[in-house]
């Protein structure tokens, strides 16, 4: 057996090791591109030393080009296709962030509007906090939980409604699916590193602020 | 010049060949079940473009965590080894089997001749190469096509937004009391003045704000309509926007708090194809 089969052994080695960073850092890219490095370079070093007793130049030369034009497609090509993949997935997260925040915002200040009007067309009754009691009914439950009305389900949405006084009612929204800016946040329903939205009804009107 | 071309013979074959296999390749995978085309198309990963493979698993585990699921870790496992494996043929295998035929060609009587392992080491490479090459040149055109469109989502997206929060803002100033800037239940008894709602009543507009935002039409007790211009052209060059310039992308929304739909967007001369 010609000494040179010691390359496919040597390289199956080295990218079956190369590998493994995938497993350890649970990052595809991270083991991809250290295999790949790994590849190249012992493309290079198997390449100088079975062409060293090769005497034609000119087959020295067509290899020297055609293994620098292989390294350059295939990494170029990688690189390209990791730099899409991020955005396609930063993308989703920002699509799905960004729907779930309007979502949160539409809704909570919706819910005020509603609480507004009816208080403006009943003059009986006395303050907000009256009028969001009336309005919201059983949906709002004893912990303060206010459940969504039947054709708003199904948003991945969790209500949380605190009545701080008579004219000022606070509602916080926790996001079921969409990250919010911090991954480690502690959300105040338990959950941590999730959207979290506070919408709050005053006196001075209706103000929304995105915690996280 | 004969001679030249007949140096080049063996590569024009291994061409020909690589380009043969994977016509023949994509023909099979067309006609076969989703089950087996699987198996196969990782076979093909093999060979060309191993990223291929980890962006297909990346996108998939993306919408998947957008959904709110979970992708099982078996198919991470998988994408690992095929990707390790095609790192170990394109830039191990094919090379060796290729310098292992040029070695034996130069040492042998005719060393024009190549040999089998010549044959496979190259036609490897070229099922490698001439995928890559075609990538690069039509991944990149596409990219950047996709980056303009993506900005014209942004901007649709970003102008929505304003849009909404100048929508939620009208719909409970209505409500308020004149003295706190409110409208006591209609848009046409805004302020202790009692004058139409103005975009300027509203906490979120912002004179400085990339869109050009105006008021359009009747202001009634109950609803008005808020229109939004961006600085991107739409596919109507002559559609005549809110702002009094044309052909820009534009939506609006109709305030109207009496309703269960407090407002309603609608876009109006859309983003070019």
């Amino acid at each position: 057996m010609s000494k040179d089969f010691i390359w496919p052994i040597v390289g199956f080695a080295v990218v079956s090791v190369a590998v493994c960073f995938s497993f350890i850092y649970q990052d595809l890219w991270l083991g991809f591109f250290v295999a790949l490095t790994a590849g190249v370079g012992l493309l290079l070093i198997m390449t100088v030393k079975m062409l060293s007793g090769v005497k034609s130049a000119g087959i020295k030369k067509t290899v020297g080009f055609l293994f620098l034009g292989l390294s350059v497609l295939v990494i170029y090509d990688s690189v390209f296709e990791m730099i899409k993949s991020d955005k396609k997935s930063d993308i989703l997260v920002e699509i799905r962030q960004s729907i779930d925040g309007n979502v949160s915002q539409i809704q909570s200040e919706k819910i005020f509007v509603e609480r507004l009007r009816y208080k403006s067309q009943n003059e009986e009754v006395e303050n907000l906090a009256e009028a969001f009691r009336t309005v919201a009914g059983d949906r709002l439950k004893a912990d303060g939980t206010l459940l969504p009305k039947p054709v708003e389900q199904g948003q991945d949405l969790n209500f949380s409604a605190n009545i701080v006084n008579p004219d000022s009612i606070v509602i916080t929204i926790v996001a079921d699916i969409a990250r919010g800016q911090d991954l480690k946040y502690s959300n105040s329903d338990g959950s941590t590193g999730k959207y979290e939205g506070i919408a709050t009804l005053s006196e001075n009107g209706v103000d929304y602020v995105r915690i996280n | 010049m004969y001679e030249l071309i007949k140096d080049w013979n063996p590569w024009v074959k291994a061409i020909l060949i690589a380009i043969g296999i994977e016509l023949l390749f994509s023909f099979i995978t067309s006609i076969l079940s989703v089950n087996i085309r699987e198996y196969l198309v990782d076979i093909g990963f093999v060979f060309a473009l191993p990223a291929l493979k980890i962006s297909g698993y990346e996108t998939a585990q993306a919408i998947l965590n957008f959904s709110g699921d979970h992708k099982d870790l078996t198919e991470f496992a998988q994408t690992a080894i095929t990707t390790g494996i095609s790192v170990f043929v394109i830039f191990i295998v094919g090379p060796y089997l290729l310098l292992r035929g040029y070695k034996q060609s130069d040492q042998s009587e005719n060393p024009k001749q190549r040999s089998w392992s010549w044959y496979i080491g190259a036609i490897m490479i070229m099922m490698t190469m001439i995928p890559a090459i075609l990538s690069s040149v039509i991944g990149t055109k596409v990219y950047m096509n996709t980056k303009e469109s993506m900005e014209d989502s942004r901007q649709k997206d970003l102008l929505n937004a304003e849009l909404m929060d100048l929508a939620l803002d009208a719909s409970y100033k209505i409500f308020m009391p004149q003295e706190k800037g409110g409208g006591e239940g209609s848009f046409t008894n805004m302020t202790t003045n009692s004058e139409n709602i103005k975009l300027e009543h509203l906490d979120s507009y912002e004179e400085s704000s990339m869109f050009d935002f105006k008021i359009q039409g009747e202001v009634t007790d109950s609803s008005f309509t808020i229109v939004g211009v961006t600085q991107r052209m739409g596919e109507d060059e002559d559609f005549e926007n809110a702002n009094g310039e044309t052909g820009k992308q534009q939506i609006s929304v109709v305030v109207s708090p009496y309703e269960e739909n407090i407002f309603t967007l609608s876009r109006a001369n859309s983003m070019r194809n």
